[in-house]
């Protein structure tokens, strides 16, 4: 998929004029198709199984280069400059950081002795700032990489203050059972948003918290609610003196009367089950919802000088995407099963006279275990792929076409900005299991 | 062939949108502004196509700090400057059938794959390699430290089969438990005086009906009541210990601490980073793992002979006593188990050393002790 191809192929469209342009909001577009990005997907997926995930940097960096180049805005695609050795320098580096930290951490849970539960502690709350930092690095290496209009986008501000800010949140966040996450939201992203540039411009974030909570109570009593009312319940029902008594005695017996197990739906656990059921399915269930509702409202929150975004998106197009992903995966796991089943069958027939079925064998237990370890491989990358195409690249999509920009004339002369950052960062996300797209 | 034409021109200073007149050139493309003036000229070895949307030909250089950009629309001029470009350049615009894709695509994964086989390579050889030359190095404090936070696990994993009597045996003030307790040290001192170990030793015989001993890491030895009620002769369960004090003198607990961070560093870190990468990195690990505890675990089948033959013991009663009860034992694929087969271990044992008893190790009432520490309370 080169861009001399399309130039081949397509029709050329003409230019904007940019002297008729009035003071109207523009709209955003997608112009990519879907049909590269399966093509794309695919090969990297099947790349990715070969190389042992190595090829990743590669596949990331081509599906930036697609989804930056889809997203037209007056006529003008934005472009993803990064490259794969970047992103593979950056995470062998980040490995290199994180090497000793591990075995400093396993070193002095050893020493600690005693402290070494506390140091568990400790070591998680550490590398999940850790992964804050390496968020707030990730975003400034991409946002160096993405050119518009010749101009790149920057990103001041300190990753560190970033990572402690977004942990002090949260605090708030489990005293409230979530209930603060809004208001957390709102202040990191008014933190990116401030320090985000677009050559000289500025950007900020008007996104308020209470606003996003209002739009999301809803759903947080639906999914939470019951949660909260089960366990309250439970635990006003539960007799916590015979509690106390049977862990005393270590009876196990009598530990599950008294936490009222032998009584469902009435008493103390039973209730809980059907509360934490709720929550999940509920959860599922509104999950797409909850986040069209925050890409609405976050998308609608972002400033960049005078120019500001306004989004109109539907709760359709994100449920959309999720059941052709559950309709994409039917069909690929009958798909899947009448092909694994009919290879699996062949080979079986191919290699009874050679082996021994029947007994347990070093070849057949090698054989099982290698054709059960690829099939697994296969299915899962394809489950994944799908994902991608058909969830992630149409959110991206939906979220896209349904952005108003107005005041686009504040972006018409800009001055250039700082220069560009390295990988680091987005090595550690990677690492760290907290990187995106 | 048209060779001039318009396109829109950003000096990567600004955000302008310029209208330019732009004229390809033998050896490189000019863009003028509307008045004449020179605005960039590029040579075509410099320029590179970065992704733009269809039907737009997008170029800059390559190499520049500023991003300028020149976008064509005009797709006759954009077929123009194609044709100029010289298909040796390397800037991927003459790359009409995405050939010098596929040929990077096709190195990067080659490369990956040398990268795997290597990584894979240093695995098998190169991980227990740098442990052998790192672990006898490492304070033998910290593996001391590890084995008491192993051993509180080991424990209470224990401990639940030990129907509510204490786990360890012979603990008791019993003239009899005293007695256990007493041959159980004399057989212990004995070997170990022979072995020479970095670190002391500390071996309980714990009420686990299993057919086993196990040495923790700083040089703890648990040997199951199981063992000893199916222990024909002092010397059986001599050859047990002997064989767990190897794994205590080869500092097998450091080392295989040392081997697992190195296989998380390697097939996790490394390796096995993608959506169902971690079915591979588990299996690759286990295979892995158990071989380089195969290897130990014959190291010490070999320690544990010399050491019997030192005492004065019957170096082949390990091989007897591993054969005796490897009839019990579950039949496992090759590559899964964590032991040599019991057979091949026997053989390598009866070819390291001969017998040659000097005399009993222990006598035989101390022996019968021995034998019932567990019962005795």
């Amino acid at each position: 998929m080169t861009v001399i191809d399309r130039v081949d192929t397509a029709a050329t469209p003409s230019p904007p004029d940019v002297s008729l342009r009035g003071a109207s909001p523009v709209l955003l577009r997608f112009v990519g198709d879907r049909g590269d990005y399966w093509r794309l997907m695919i090969r990297g997926g099947v790349l990715q199984a070969i190389t042992l995930g190595i090829y990743r940097f590669w596949l990331f960096t081509d599906m930036r280069r697609f989804l930056w180049a889809s997203t037209e805005v007056e006529g003008e695609t934005l472009e993803y400059t990064g490259t794969a050795a970047e992103l593979l320098i950056g995470f062998l580096l980040a490995i290199g950081i994180l090497v000793p930290v591990y075995a400093l951490l396993f070193v002095a849970s050893l020493e600690l002795g005693i402290l070494s539960a506390l140091s568990g502690v400790v070591a998680f709350v550490g590398l999940a700032g850790f992964g804050q930092y390496a968020v707030y690095r990730a975003r400034r290496y991409r946002l160096t990489r993405t050119v518009f209009r010749g101009l790149r986008f920057h990103q001041g501000g300190s990753a560190v203050r970033y990572a402690v800010r977004a942990m002090l949140w949260w605090i708030p966040i489990g005293m409230t059972l979530g209930l603060a996450s809004p208001w957390a939201t709102a202040n990191l992203e008014r933190y990116k948003m401030r320090n985000t540039f677009y050559g000289s411009l500025g950007g900020s974030f008007a996104g308020a918290g209470g606003r996003l909570l209002g739009r999301i109570i809803l759903v947080w009593f639906l999914v939470v609610g019951p949660l909260v009312v089960a366990v309250a319940a439970a635990v006003r029902t539960i007799d916590w003196v015979a509690v106390a008594d049977a862990l005393e005695d270590e009876d196990t017996l009598n530990l599950i009367v008294a936490l009222g197990i032998d009584e469902p739906l009435t008493r103390g656990l039973g209730l809980l089950i059907p509360g934490v059921m709720w929550a999940i399915i509920a959860g599922l269930i509104l999950y797409p919802a909850y986040q069209a509702i925050v890409t609405r409202w976050w998308l609608g929150g972002l400033r960049l000088g005078g120019t500001a975004v306004a989004s109109d998106l539907r709760m359709r197009g994100y449920y959309g995407a999720y059941l052709r992903y559950l309709l994409y995966m039917a069909l690929f796991s009958i798909a899947f099963s009448v092909v694994a089943g009919a290879i699996g069958g062949l080979g079986y027939m191919a290699l009874r006279g050679e082996i021994d079925f029947a007994r347990a064998s070093l070849l057949r237990d090698g054989l099982l275990a290698g054709a059960g370890l690829i099939a697994y491989v296969i299915y899962i990358v394809g489950v994944s792929t799908i994902y991608q195409v058909a969830v992630k690249m149409r959110l991206w999509q939906v979220a896209v076409e349904s952005v108003l920009i107005s005041g686009i004339a504040a972006l018409d002369h800009v001055q250039a900005g700082e220069a560009t950052s390295s990988a680091v960062g987005e090595g550690l996300a990677d690492a760290l299991g907290t990187g995106a797209i | 062939m048209t060779t001039s034409g318009t396109g829109i021109f950003y000096d990567g200073l600004t955000s302008d949108r310029r209208k330019v007149a732009v004229e390809v050139g033998g050896d490189a493309i000019e863009v003028r502004s509307g008045d004449g003036a020179l605005l960039a000229q590029w040579r075509f070895a410099d320029i590179s196509p970065p992704a733009a949307s269809a039907g737009v030909l997008r170029i800059g250089l390559a190499a520049a700090k500023a991003a300028a950009r020149l976008e064509i629309h005009d797709q006759a001029l954009a077929a123009a400057l194609i044709a100029r470009t010289k298909p040796t350049d390397r800037t991927g615009l003459t790359d009409r059938t995405g050939l010098t894709d596929r040929r990077t695509r096709a190195k990067v994964v080659a490369l990956s794959l040398a990268a795997v086989a290597t990584l894979v390579g240093g695995a098998i050889w190169g991980v227990p390699f740098i442990v052998d030359r790192i672990a006898p190095h490492l304070p033998v404090a910290l593996e001391m430290r590890l084995g008491a936070a192993v051993d509180a696990q080991v424990r209470q994993a224990l401990g639940a089969s030990a129907g509510g009597k204490p786990l360890e045996c012979g603990a008791g003030d019993s003239p009899r438990a005293v007695a256990a307790r007493a041959a159980l040290a004399k057989l212990v001192a004995a070997l170990e005086a022979a072995a020479e170990l970095p670190l002391p030793v500390r071996t309980l015989v714990v009420r686990h009906a299993d057919v086993n001993a196990i040495t923790l890491p700083g040089g703890r030895i648990y040997v199951f009541d199981g063992l000893l009620k199916k222990a024909d002769s002092v010397d059986e369960v001599a050859g047990v210990l002997g064989h767990e004090i190897g794994h205590v003198a080869h500092r097998d607990g450091t080392k295989s601490v040392l081997e697992a961070a190195g296989l998380s560093l390697l097939f996790g870190m490394l390796l096995g980073d993608f959506t169902g990468g971690s079915a591979v990195v588990v299996a690759t690990r286990t295979v892995l793992q158990t071989a380089y505890s195969r290897t130990a675990e014959a190291a010490a089948d070999e320690f544990g002979a010399r050491l019997m033959y030192k005492v004065g013991g019957d170096p082949q009663a390990l091989g007897a006593i591993l054969l005796r009860i490897s009839g019990t034992a579950a039949v496992m694929p090759h590559f899964l188990l964590d032991h040599p087969a019991a057979q091949a271990r026997a053989d390598a044992i009866a070819k390291i050393a001969q017998p040659s008893p000097m005399g009993a190790l222990l006598s035989p009432p101390e022996w019968e002790a021995l034998k019932r520490i567990c019962t005795e309370g």
